[in-house]
């Protein structure tokens, strides 16, 4: 029988076929294909490419086909992307259509969506990866995490001055104040993560606790109030009178932020350079002793597992939280009726005589290395500026954020009591630290008050501990 | 054969001549370079995207950079990095962490992957499915599996506990107290992972001669003299292989500890490539992280040379 050998010439061939296939499967995929549109009439508006029905809130998150970008038909294209997925992503992609299909169309300008798909490392390999390789985005969707840190190091072009007066005059004065750098501010705040004190009704009338009629107002009576709202049944704790942010340092360090302040002084000192960490002040220890003594009452959720689940699960009473993370995280994954169970409370200081809460946000900002930093801000300008706000439309109405900008209405679904709550909150008010290091310095609060809390170590050496690291952490980011 | 060329308007080249002068004249001489053009392709892509990494890596290290800059900017400063680190207590706890679950994940892998490959490789019947069973958690994705065990071990509605309490016996927190964090991502990449060690060992053991235990049963052997004076010196050169990409795997640990407690809670999982990881990208001290890499590569390097001197004392060069 012939056998039929491969000549070396034909298996070069065939893998340099192979190759090129290779290559060709692993280069970059083209732009999403727009859906086929009809082609506009001379002289007609344009229309917005047509969408799939998709409802904003799901119970239980499904797959959702990406809604289609209207056809790029010219102009600068301008590259943002979002973290958001799903039914999120796919309604700003309509606002995105709206702004490419009218005013986009008038200015010239065609703006490209895409979902930020952070690596293994997280999205701030992937920001610091695209800047150093040339392909980043040309806006920025930030979390205060790493403003400063970019900032410094010239990520961010700041908007000219009417814009940045713009922000100022509409803004939130302490969310404008987190994205200011070197006197400039920077870009739109967004997102804003106000806190309040949610309690849980149904589980404080089941222990004789009524927070409508007279609600703890200190924090000793907040701790007996946890005390009594704690269940545990044959050693087995059923429920926690007191949330507390396991495992997540930017919580725990937003919650630090607030009662700091409320017991009149900064968490964070920024007047000095490298700022200071103010862990191991009177009101530092304070909190500390404050968070142990929970954990000895056995108030605390740390050993129920991390908050959502507690509070999703109905397994925590008190909640010092956002309502983001309370409205958005659970009523939209299936808790609904959480919201009506709430009486909330303006956040108070230990001994009740002072109220208020922060803001917290992220920031959309401008790439240093756009070449259409104009174009940008333009197009900032009409997802930002009112009187339609559409980016604080879509925050309050789709994910149930407080309003960063003045005046503007709190989410319609919020209860009543709760609209009432947030309104004083938003009057009274602390900024996010504008620190280098900050997320270094959430993972040294949470590492450290975890051990906290599930009484692995004693306060004065907590606080010994991460007055020590804090002040490592910030002279080292200072230094570079 | 000669085979000529003749290219428009010029003199015809003689192939044979040119190959003569390359040195290509012979047979052997063409298939060695035929066969040093295909490795080469693998080689290149070695050294691009494996050692040339590596050596950046390791130059990158001596110097003081946080990669936010561009790297022509990087401060050279020698091995200040390395004695940062050496004096670091949190780096050498997470040595330690990582011994910890490397030791634990190697006897919990090693150990039960020997221990069922023994049994499956004994049973008469349903060995195919035995094999597909322990097999199939080995093809779900990691990321996945830790997710799934976050779920399985909540303290308050895990699976897990429901069945200790349901068994009478005292729950456990899991992933959410320092002293029982470690044990419980090793026992999700155990039960990931111990599938993958039943298939190797039991390719090892089916090389062992059926007549080796035939004389052995004759010669009135129990199962534990059987073992341990035919299989184990036969299947030892393939346990040393084994052991060695297990210890190289495990020491190198980031996703399941990543996913599943983010080296928490309290530090209490940390370990070194969960540290580096969080020098580089939430501290912006990428030289320092580097070197921390570097560390950990030596100290891997290391523990293969060793093994690799064990595994020639004990007559397996083959490996």
């Amino acid at each position: 029988m012939e056998v039929r050998r491969l000549s070396r010439r034909r298996l070069l061939a065939g893998l340099g076929a192979t190759a090129v296939a290779v290559l060709a499967a692993c280069a970059p995929s083209p732009a999403p294909t727009p859906a086929p549109a009809e082609q506009p009439k001379p002289g007609a508006t344009p229309t917005p490419a047509p969408a799939p029905e998709v409802k904003p809130l799901l119970a239980t998150p499904t797959p959702v086909p990406t809604l289609a970008p209207v056809p790029y038909k010219g102009g600068t294209k301008l590259l943002l992307r979002v973290h958001w997925s799903g039914v999120y992503f796919n309604d700003f992609q309509k606002i995105i259509n709206e702004y490419n299909s009218t005013q986009g169309e008038k200015d010239k300008i065609y703006v490209e969506l895409q979902r930020f798909v952070a690596g293994q490392a997280g999205p701030i390999a992937t920001f610091i990866a695209d800047f150093q390789a040339g392909t980043q985005e040309d806006i920025y969707h930030l979390n205060d995490a790493y403003f400063a840190d970019l900032a410094s190091r010239g990520f961010f072009r700041p908007p000219p001055p009417e814009i940045q007066s713009y922000i100022k005059e509409n803004w939130l004065e302490t969310a404008v104040r987190a994205g200011i750098w070197e006197g400039k501010i920077m870009g739109y705040p967004t997102e804003n993560q106000t806190m309040a004190v949610f309690i849980n009704k149904k589980m404080a009338q089941e222990v004789g606790l009524d927070p409508e009629k007279s609600p703890p107002r200190t924090w000793e009576e907040q701790r007996e109030w946890a005390k009594k709202l704690t269940k545990i049944e044959g050693g087995k704790k059923l429920r926690a009178g007191f949330v507390w942010h396991d495992a997540n340092g930017e919580r725990q360090f937003v919650q630090r932020v607030v009662m700091h302040w409320l017991n009149g002084e900064d968490f964070v000192d920024t007047s000095v350079t490298p700022p200071k960490v103010n862990i191991a002040t009177d009101i530092g220890r304070m909190i500390t002793e404050y968070w142990y003594k929970l954990a000895e009452d056995g108030s605390l959720s740390a050993d129920l597992g991390q908050a959502p689940q507690v509070w999703g699960n109905r397994l925590g009473a008190i909640n010092w939280h956002e309502s983001f993370a309370v409205y958005f995280v659970l009523v939209t994954q299936g808790q609904p009726g959480i919201l009506e169970e709430q009486h909330t409370l303006v956040p108070f200081s230990a001994d009740g005589s002072k109220r208020g809460s922060n803001t917290r946000n992220y920031h959309f900002l401008v790439s240093a290395k756009t070449k259409y930093p104009d174009e940008c801000w333009k197009f900032l300008r009409w997802l930002n500026d009112g009187p339609e706000f559409r980016m604080q439309k879509f925050q309050t109405d789709v994910f149930g954020f407080v309003p960063s900008v003045k005046g503007y209405k709190l989410p319609d679904f919020f209860p009543a009591q709760m609209k009432e709550a947030y309104k004083k909150a938003l009057e009274n008010t602390t900024p996010m630290p504008v620190v280098r290091g900050l997320a270094q310095l959430y993972n040294i609060l949470r590492d450290n008050q975890d051990a906290l809390v599930l009484k692995k170590v004693k306060p004065a050496e907590a606080v010994q501990k991460m007055d020590q690291e804090f002040k490592q952490a910030l002279k080292e980011a200072y230094s570079s | 054969m000669a085979v000529e060329a003749r290219p428009a308007g010029g003199r015809p080249v003689h192939r044979t001549g040119l190959r003569r002068r390359l040195g290509l004249h012979t047979l052997s001489a063409r298939e060695a370079l035929f066969g040093y053009s295909i490795v080469g392709v693998v080689y290149l892509f070695f050294l691009i995207f494996v050692f040339g990494p590596m050596f950046l890596a390791f130059g990158v290290s001596l110097t003081w950079w946080d990669a936010l800059s561009p790297i022509s900017q990087a401060e050279f400063i020698g091995l200040e990095n390395y004695r940062y680190i050496f004096f670091d207590e949190r780096f050498r706890l997470s040595l330690l962490h990582d011994a910890e679950y490397t030791v634990k994940a190697y006897v919990g892998q090693i150990g039960l992957g020997l221990l069922l490959a023994l049994l499956i490789n004994n049973l008469r019947r349903w060995q195919t499915v035995a094999r597909i069973i322990t097999f199939s958690p080995v093809v779900l994705p990691l990321v996945a599996t830790a997710i799934l065990f976050v779920i399985l071990m909540n303290p308050t509605w895990g699976l897990f506990n429901v069945i200790l309490r349901a068994l009478g016996l005292p729950p456990s927190t899991w992933l959410q107290d320092p002293t029982t964090a470690m044990n419980s991502v090793v026992l999700m990449v155990i039960w990931k992972y111990v599938g993958y060690y039943i298939v190797l060992f039991l390719a090892a053991l089916q090389t062992v001669p059926q007549e080796y235990y035939d004389a052995a049963h004759i010669d009135g052997a129990g199962p534990w003299q059987t073992f341990w004076h035919i299989t184990w010196p036969l299947i030892r050169p393939a346990f040393l292989f084994i052991s060695i990409i297990n210890i190289i795997a495990n020491a190198q640990v980031f996703t399941p500890i990543f996913v599943m407690t983010g080296g928490g809670p309290a530090r209490a999982t940390e370990v070194v490539v969960v540290l580096t990881y969080n020098t580089a990208f939430t501290n912006f001290q990428y030289s320092r992280a580097n070197a921390m890499a570097v560390v950990l590569f030596f100290i891997i390097l290391a523990l293969t040379l060793l093994q690799l001197r064990i595994m020639r004392r004990g007559g397996v060069e083959s490996y």
